[in-house]
Order: structure tokens, then C-alpha cells, then sequence
């Protein structure tokens, strides 16, 4: 969505038009969904964090001063959602297993499991920003500095998570890690 | 398999196509909690109504003016108040018939 387009729905969404904010939801949920996917591991509670996140999103939309890109003000949301339901989590008991949090990926080929749920526990062992960092870097939809604005990090804190986190990661799948970053 | 696009391939995809369905669930949140935040407005309201009226009563009491002479008023008062919940249910409320009245004779 072109930056003219998007300033012009966010205008018509701080004045109450659900139709122009729906837009602006289609336009980023791809991004949002990714990065929460990622992180969270189950899709389903991806999903439904994205969609506090958007919610939230339209009750503060007046906060949202263009300084950062409105992807990066979403996903700043649903990180602080997502990081306050795992605080909430960690007082429960853990309940779900590695397999039940791949059911509802159907995309996943079947050889390519294994490497998944490496995937997914050494993901779920890096610290709370490491892991943040991770999911919006690798894929590529977020710079550095997105990354770093979104989770309130020094650039260096962010590249060098970065750095260390996919070493983790690799070593989790059995491969050496890259020598460059 | 080591680059960083399938890591972020094999921990989670984005959806290929934006999801109609995604969308409306959103606003459907949306629209859930603003009806949630009305009903937490309207009930502190209340509140605020019901305690000022306690505090009217206690105050009159502490005045040492007879419960008899205020008679008139506060059934005034009852009156107004009772007019104002049967104007508030007929616009607003699960039939809304006023409402319903209105668009009736404006389409007409």
C-alpha cells in the first residue's frame, strides 16, 4: 500500500470509519500474523493475539504519530500482548506440547517436522527479545531498526540477537553457524 | 536449509492472500470491546447517580429537615427519573420502538 493511500485510511480511521480501518488490516495483517507466527509458534494463538493487537490498534490510533511505520506501531502492540499473556502463562502450568502447537499448520510438509520442533524449543528457550528479534529479522519483513523501534532495543542489542539467535537456531537443526552475520 | 528465509519458513509462514476472515473477526472485536467500555461507563454512571442521591438523603437527614417536606420533591424526582429510563429503553433499548417509529417515517 502506497504511503499517500495509507495516510489518507488512517485519517478516515481516527474518524470512526471501520471500512477504511478494515483496509489497513488487510493491508498489514500478512506482516503482523508472520511475525507473531514465529514467535508464538502456535498459529492459533498467533492469530488471536494479532487480532487483540489490531483491536487495541483502533482505540489507540490517536497515539500513532508517523513516526515509525504503522506496521511497526501494530507490532509493538501485539509484542506488549504477547508479552504480558506469557507472564500470565508462566504462572500456569505448561499444558501444550510441541505437537499440539504444529496441528494447525497445514502448510508444514510431513519430512519437515523434526526440524520444526527443534525449531520451535530452541525458540522457545532464547529470552523473551531474542526471540522477538528472531521472528520479525529472519523473514525479512522487518529492518533492524524496525525491529529495534518495535521492541524499545539499542540497534546493537537487536543485530547482536540477531547474530546469537540464529546460531542457536542452526545448532538446534544440526548445522554449523554462519561465520558472518 | 541454513539461510535465514527458511529459518523464518520452518518457525512460520505468512498468510499468502490477506484473510477476509482475519478482517472481520478483527472488527468484530473491535465492535465487542467498545460495547464493553459502554456497559463499564454506563454502570459507573449509575454508580455515581445512585450514590449522589444516598448522599442527598443523608445530607437532608443531617439537616434536620423533616423527611415529610421533602415528600414532594423527591417524588418529582422519582417521576423525572422514571420518565427518563422509559425514554432511554424506548430509543435505546432491545425493541427500540421510538427508534424503529423514526425510521419508519423518515423512509416514508
Amino acid at each position: 500500500m502506497d504511503p499517500a493511500e495509507e495516510a489518507r485510511l488512517l485519517r478516515l480511521a481516527r474518524h470512526g470509519d471501520m471500512r477504511a480501518f478494515g483496509r489497513l488490516v488487510d493491508a498489514h495483517q500478512p506482516a503482523v500474523r508472520a511475525f507473531l507466527r514465529r514467535l508464538v509458534g502456535s498459529y492459533a494463538d498467533a492469530d488471536d493475539i494479532a487480532q487483540e493487537a489490531f483491536a487495541r490498534t483502533w482505540e489507540v490510533l490517536n497515539r500513532y504519530d508517523g513516526r515509525s511505520s504503522l506496521r511497526s506501531f501494530i507490532c509493538g502492540v501485539a509484542f506488549q500482548y504477547w508479552r504480558r499473556g506469557r507472564r500470565a502463562d508462566n504462572r500456569r502450568l505448561a499444558r501444550d506440547t510441541a505437537y499440539s502447537a504444529l496441528e494447525d499448520s497445514h502448510t508444514e510438509a510431513p519430512q519437515n517436522t523434526p526440524e520444526r520442533l527443534a525449531l520451535r524449543r530452541a525458540m522457545d528457550e532464547l529470552p523473551a527479545d531474542q526471540r522477538a528479534v528472531l521472528a520479525m529479522c529472519l523473514g525479512q519483513d522487518f529492518t533492524h531498526a524496525e525491529a529495534a523501534e518495535v521492541l524499545k532495543l539499542p540497534l546493537g542489542t537487536v543485530k547482536s540477537h540477531i547474530v546469537r539467535g540464529r546460531a542457536r537456531l542452526q545448532a538446534a537443526l544440526g548445522l554449523a553457524p554462519e561465520t558472518s552475520s | 536449509m541454513s539461510d535465514d528465509l527458511s529459518l523464518a519458513a520452518l518457525l512460520g509462514e505468512a498468510p499468502k492472500t490477506p484473510d477476509p476472515g482475519f478482517r472481520f473477526d478483527v472488527l468484530a472485536r473491535v465492535s465487542a470491546r467498545a460495547a464493553r467500555r459502554e456497559a463499564w461507563t454506563r454502570g459507573l454512571m449509575q454508580v455515581a447517580a445512585f450514590t449522589a442521591v444516598g448522599l442527598l438523603a443523608a445530607l437532608v437527614q443531617f439537616a434536620s429537615v423533616s423527611s415529610g417536606a421533602w415528600i414532594p420533591v423527591l417524588s418529582v424526582a422519582g417521576a423525572l427519573a422514571a420518565s427518563g429510563v422509559f425514554a432511554l429503553v424506548v430509543i435505546q433499548g432491545p425493541k427500540a420502538a421510538l427508534a424503529r417509529a423514526r425510521t419508519v417515517f423518515a423512509s416514508a
